[in-house]
């Protein structure tokens, strides 16, 4: 019976067209063959489904089944790759169809192959090999196209991994090993000639035969490590040799992709010509050169012990007299790739012969360094912070960096270089527990007593550092150590006390007319607003009341926008216990907002806080949420504050890394983006529509957009056909934001169908305000994405642009001498599109 | 001080402007462009319009145009290989004729004197000649090709029924019929390149040309038994280049314009300018002198591609280039 | 079509040109240079081989000069080979390029960089003569092979 079934299912399956039954006919086909034995019928089932490779199918314009290409292509390999027993049919129809003419069925081919590989198995694969091999070796050598080159090599890796099964011992003899012997035979043809693409993309194979598994790797570094070696040594020409070495850091790094004894073994045979190139590589004059030197230490650093402390040493001062004498950032970049390494690795080797070295050139006199070369000291200091990635090389530069910024003249560079180059130390580091430990117990005890003492010279981006410190150390550290800076800072800011010695004149909390402590608030919030909320942290009432009273007092809005994110960050989280009382203050801060009279300046301070602290009821999803929401979007229609409202509520949409995020614990509900939208643009549209003062539609629509900017393409769509004639409309307003966003939100339209469909009904309209804003003349930023959005435009139907064709190439003309190169480059990209539309010749 | 105004700016055509030519009554001005259209401009109310824009005629870029001695007429040569012949009646212009034969791009058309011949030169490096019949059919009456390369222009004498060439192979040549038909009599060479355009002045017995070699040439036809005693051959006259104004001009130089009143020279040059030479008072007719009275550097924004003098106001100008724009001058003296 | 060149040299690409602070910064002008002109020609494609005019070294960074005063460029480019066929081909590519990117007050010259090819002197007239050039254009043929070559590929 069994067979019977076989049979007549073949006969069934036999010369079937429609591609639904089809789908069906090979899920059922590669059931039959799990779960039957094929018996008699192997040939005469393959014959039945191999006859429909490669795939050719074309479903009809409106594709009525929904059935793709693709669903047929893997429907089929799925039973071509079902049983070994295939493989004496499979591989010579596979062999032929890869020297198709046709790309679509060689890359079919190729990916079949793939699959088949590893089922077929070692012994089938041996007749074949060679040849599959000098397939995928023209493609990738030869080939035109990059796609079918990268699948080539994606096959290669499936078959030698399947060839590499059950080797344990690289030396004795396998298929995998004569055939790599084949391979090589080729190669050192290769190596000889001295074209160089040829020469990379025959290495192409290598690299991929290497990372296909560590004895694959092992087998062909054997051969390539010394020959490679051997060729850089007899070549001559430059650009051959710069390839060839670059061919020998990647063969470096499949090994240290690798990282096993048996990889590592061959480096370590090659080792000391390795060390003596690259060290050749590091002395040379041409930078490209010594690029690839330093490339090279960082692969050979990779592989897990295999340079010595000595070795190390060696390459450290090489690398430290380059840094020292070099201002190419390429090179330094690589460098500082390297050192990161050596670092991790040798940290007691990097400090005494790097960072020290560096050290002593910063407190070198500005003279003596302008004589020899051109590193500036922020330079200096940028590279130093890019390699310190250990306790060990932390200490000496902090101690380097507290005692500058102590020093009330003669810095090596400004306040504002050291706390950024400290901030990012400890920020780079925040994972690594010694210099966590190194931070709480040092550092910011030291930005404390810093706050206290230099408080009127630090600027305000000085304080953002040494606030991102203490968030860093807040929200990495344990609550003991949380619970311990809080109260160092509610001493400090509340009680005017540092280490249980009360200062006398430092009490920002207290004494709210001094506004160079007050500008230290940033502090506070990165503390009190990091921290986990416990029933231990005392005075935080005493700390709302202080910073709301400074919100509604300061007359500076800088102080008052500080103020209002400590506020919102505490409203946040804070139970409802807590914060029903503040809420009623907040009431009548809103009733205020409503009644006429006010200074604009009062308004504003109200607006900024009252944004604020929406925002962090917004973001909790808290019963009051809606009700300032509603009161915000009313308050747009009112002469004056509107705008301001306006204005200021991108702080709503807006995400801040130093306030209401989830590393500082901040209770933010799923979705509320999408929330907001969806709950106020109704309303945001009809009173709109309703409103008849273009400075009042100007308001709706700054909010509107603020309001789409976090939207995902999906939300926005449904919403277009209302909105993008408002959108357009916000064009011709003389906002930045409000065009910088319609901008945005053009762009995007025009990557998705249905969006640039909707487009297409106000090209009228669209165009002219795109050559126009192409030449905003204050602006590049919006310039270039006009531009941006011109060249998008291009690529919707030709039929429906070509009207507009010579007035783009036109007008763009005068946008091709903008004063600003990045503006011109944009130009000439859209405008050379513009020229092809419909133009012989494009595609 | 002598010196050019620029009366106005006519912006119409889409693509460069590539020449311009005064009606004989030089009321009207023609204009043909890159975008395969001529305009005519003319005055109404004093003020400088565009009366009527002639499109259809052709399907590529029409290079030049030329109207007949009696104004009823525009010839029109064009890159489609064609030239098209437009009647003018009651002010509103006709095409009547398209005459066919050149391979590919014809450079210019021209009307002999008497109306009754039209000359046309093309890329086919041939010159053609073409009888205008009495009921307006236009035949082929020669076709000579003594150049070795792309004719860029032809021009007739202003009396007599003599033509002249000048191509992509430095070199002019001139031409006379001869036994019923037409052959080169004289091939003039002095140019090291391109040679543009050539023009007669108003005796006829003098030749300006300009080149691509950034310079303006002056030749003197000497007649058979001349007093200076230039050899002649048989009754042909011979031309000598007798002055070359180089140093001047900054680029091509792609054309040039004889005064018929003032005996002014003015140019036309890719390096966005346009000239006047005056004939210095002790110029002789052996050794003629000129001398550059003016330029207007960036006449236009691009390259400057024709300039013509107004044929009855000789302080009126016309230019015209690859700005796109046509440009009205008047001369202050 | 048969390659005149079937195995031609690659030459590594340049680095993107990196962008500073005053690059970004409304208030200062960047003049059009060298480079900028370069980084115009260097994506164009050669039209017999799937490679750039960069990657063939047909032109080179030290062949473009621009001279902001006088509005004039003047590049040079050296086909592949000396008897190379595509020659006027590559140098009109190069004009439709330029004349599609450059604001048109400058004065544009392309050349064949002296003694890299057997006809440079006849090759030279046709790409200065913008009649011709012009012709060229509405050239349905020429104009289908120049687009290919400045349609950027991607890569």
């Amino acid at each position: 019976m069994k067979s019977d079934f076989v049979h007549g299912y073949i006969q069934t399956m036999d010369a079937e067209k429609d591609p639904r039954n089809l789908i069906l006919a090979f899920q059922i086909a590669r059931k039959i063959i799990d779960n039957f034995s094929l018996g008699v019928f192997v040939e005469e089932m393959f014959e039945v489904v191999s006859c429909y490779f490669p795939v050719s199918f074309s479903p009809p314009p409106d594709n009525p089944h929904g059935i793709t290409k693709q669903d047929l292509v893997l429907s089929l390999r799925s039973c071509l790759s079902a049983t070994p027993l295939f493989s004496e049919y499979c591989l010579p129809l596979l062999l032929e169809k890869l020297t198709s003419d046709i790309t679509s069925a060689q890359i079919d081919s190729l990916q079949t192959l793939a699959e088949c590989a590893p089922v077929y198995g070692t012994a089938a694969l041996k007749e074949y090999i060679s040849s599959f091999y000098s397939c995928l070796r023209k493609e990738v050598v030869d080939g035109d196209s990059e796609e079918v080159k990268r699948e080539s090599l994606k096959c290669l890796s499936c078959l030698i991994s399947t060839l590499s099964t059950d080797i344990t011992d690289i030396s004795s003899s396998s298929v995998l090993k004569s055939f790599i012997e084949e391979i090589f035979s080729e190669y050192r043809i290769y190596i000889l000639k001295s074209d160089v693409k040829i020469l990379y993309n025959a290495s192409s194979l290598l690299h991929c035969i290497c990372d296909a598994n560590s004895i694959a790797c092992c087998m062909v570094l054997e051969t390539a490590v010394p020959l490679v070696l051997l060729q850089y040594n007899n070549q001559t020409q430059i650009n051959c040799r710069r390839c060839l070495i670059d061919i020998l850091n990647m063969f470096i790094s499949c090994a240290a992709r690798h990282n096993t004894e048996q990889v590592l073994k061959i480096i370590l045979i090659h080792k000391a010509d390795l060390i003596s190139t690259y060290t050749e590589l590091l002395l040379a004059r041409d930078k490209d050169i010594s690029c690839y030197g330093i490339r090279g230490v960082a692969a050979i650093l990779k592989c897990n012990n295999v340079l010595s402390e000595s070795e190390a040493e060696l390459f450290s001062k090489h690398i430290a007299t380059i840094l020292l004498s070099n201002s190419d950032k390429k090179i330094r970049n690589e460098c500082v790739i390297t050192v990161q390494l050596l670092a991790s690795q040798f940290p007691v080797i990097v400090k005494s012969e790097i960072q020290t070295k560096l050290i002593e050139k910063l407190n070198q006199d500005q003279m003596e360094i302008d004589g020899d070369s051109s590193v500036s000291k922020e330079d200096l200091m940028g590279i130093i912070t890019s390699i310190s990635h250990h306790k060990l090389l932390l200490t000496d530069i902090t101690y380097f960096i507290f005692l500058q910024l102590n020093q009330q003249k003669d810095k090596i560079c400004s306040s504002e270089v050291l706390t950024s180059c400290l901030c990012s130390m400890v920020e780079n580091n925040k994972t690594n527990g010694d210099v966590l430990d190194y931070t709480n117990t040092s550092i910011v005890p030291n930005i404390l007593q810093l706050i206290v003492d230099q408080y009127q010279s630090l600027t305000s981006n000085d304080i953002e550092h040494l606030a991102t410190i203490l968030r860093i150390s807040c929200t990495n550290s344990s609550s003991s150590i949380c619970e311990g800076l809080y109260k160092q800072i509610v001493d400090l800011f509340l009680h005017g006390k540092l280490k249980g010695i009360t200062l006398k004149d430092f009490q920002p909390l207290q004494n709210r007319s001094n506004k160079s402590q007050l500008c230290s608030l940033p502090l506070v919030t990165a503390v009190v607003c990091s921290v986990p909320l416990s029933e231990t942290m005392v005075n935080i009432d005493d700390i709302v009341s202080s910073v709301m009273s400074i919100c509604t007092t300061t007359d500076d809005l800088t102080i008052c926008e500080y103020g209002s994110k400590c506020i919102a960050g505490l409203l946040n989280k804070l139970t409802e216990s807590y914060i029903e009382g503040i809420l009623m203050d907040i009431d009548k801060l809103w009733d205020g907002l409503f009644t006429v009279n006010q200074s604009s300046e009062n308004v504003e301070r109200s607006v900024i806080l009252l944004t604020w602290i929406t925002k962090a009821l917004v973001l909790r999803n808290h019963c009051k949420a809606k009700e300032y929401i509603q009161k915000l979007l009313e308050l747009l229609s009112v002469d004056i504050v509107g705008s301001i409202v306006a204005e200021y509520f991108y702080i709503i949409v807006t995400q801040y890394k130093d306030i209401l995020n989830s590393e500082m614990r901040a209770d933010i509900k799923m979705f509320y983006h999408q929330r907001l939208f969806l709950e106020n643009k109704d309303r945001l549209v009809t009173d709109y529509q309703e409103s008849e003062s273009g400075a009042i539609k100007k308001n709706y629509l700054i909010v509107l957009s603020n309001l789409m900017k976090p939207l995902q393409k999906q939300v926005l769509l449904p919403e277009l056909p209302l909105l993008l004639p408002l959108l357009i409309h916000s064009l011709v307003y003389e906002d930045r934001n409000l065009i910088q966003v319609t901008l945005t939100t053009i762009q995007s339209l025009c990557e998705n169908k249905e969006g640039s469909l909707l487009l297409c009904k106000h090209l009228d309209s669209v165009i002219p305000q795109l050559l126009q804003l192409s030449k905003y003349l204050s602006d590049m930023k919006i310039r270039i994405s006009a531009l941006k959005c011109l060249n998008t435009v291009s690529h919707l139907p030709s039929h429906l642009i070509l009207p507009y064709r010579n007035t783009v190439i036109k007008s763009l003309v005068q946008v091709l001498d903008d004063k600003k190169r990045l503006v011109r480059n944009e130009a000439v990209t859209a405008r050379s599109k513009w020229f092809l539309i419909a133009e012989p010749g494009s595609s | 001080m002598f010196r050019l105004e620029e009366i106005t700016t006519f912006t119409g055509h889409n693509e460069a402007v590539w020449c311009v030519a005064w009606s004989p009554s030089g009321s009207l001005l023609a204009s043909c462009s890159g975008d395969k259209t001529i305009r005519i401009w003319g005055k109404e109310d004093e003020k400088w319009v565009c009366k009527t824009v002639l499109t259809d005629g052709h399907s590529r870029t029409i290079r030049y145009i030329s109207w007949s001695p009696c104004g009823q007429y525009l010839a029109s040569a064009s890159f489609d290989a064609t030239v098209v012949i437009w009647s003018r009646k009651d002010g509103v212009f006709e095409s009547i004729a398209t005459l066919e034969g050149h391979e590919n791009e014809v450079k210019a058309v021209n009307w002999s004197s008497s109306g009754s011949l039209i000359a046309t030169c093309s890329r086919d490096k041939s010159v053609w000649i073409w009888e205008v019949t009495e009921d307006e059919e236009y035949e082929c009456a020669s076709v000579m090709s003594s150049h070795s390369q792309d004719v860029k222009h032809v021009t007739w004498h202003p009396h007599k029924e003599i033509l002249a060439s000048c191509s992509y192979d430095d070199t002019i040549k001139l031409y006379k019929e001869d036994n019923d038909d037409w052959t080169c009599f004289d091939t003039l060479t002095s140019h090291d390149s391109t040679v543009w355009k050539i023009c007669f002045d108003q005796s006829g017995s003098r030749l300006a040309s300009c080149g691509d070699d950034q310079t303006v040439k002056i030749w003197q036809e000497y007649v058979p038994g001349n007093e200076e005693g230039v050899l002649t051959k048989g009754n042909d006259s011979v031309w000598k280049c007798v002055c070359t104004l180089s140093g001047y001009h900054e680029r091509s130089i792609y054309d040039i314009c004889w005064n018929v009143e003032t005996g002014h020279l003015v140019t036309a040059c890719g390096d966005d300018a346009i000239r006047i030479f005056a004939e210095d008072s002790c110029s002789s007719k052996n050794e003629p002198k000129f001398n550059l009275v003016t330029t207007v550097t960036h006449a236009h924004a691009q390259d400057v591609n024709a300039v013509a003098w107004n044929p009855k106001i000789p302080t009126l100008l016309a230019s015209c280039s690859d700005d796109t724009t046509i440009k009205l001058w008047r001369i202050i003296e | 079509m048969s390659l005149d060149n079937a195995n031609p040299v690659v030459f590594q690409k340049t680095t993107e040109r990196e962008i500073l602070p005053e690059d970004e910064d409304n208030d200062v002008l960047d003049e059009i240079d060298d480079r900028e002109v370069y980084d115009l020609i260097r994506s164009i494609n050669d039209p017999e081989h799937p490679l750039t005019l960069e990657e063939l070294n047909v032109v080179d960074h030290a062949n473009v000069h621009v001279d902001n005063k006088k509005n004039k460029i003047s590049i040079s480019f050296t086909p592949t080979i000396p008897h190379c066929s595509m020659a006027t081909l590559i140098g009109l590519s190069i004009r439709v390029k330029l004349l599609r990117a450059l604001p048109p007050r400058f004065k544009v010259d392309v050349q064949i960089s002296p003694g890299s090819h057997a006809s440079e002197e006849a090759v030279n007239k046709q790409l200065a003569d913008k009649e011709r050039v012009a012709a060229a254009l509405e050239n349905s043929h020429l104009l289908k092979v120049v687009n290919e070559c400045l349609t950027i590929r991607e890569k």
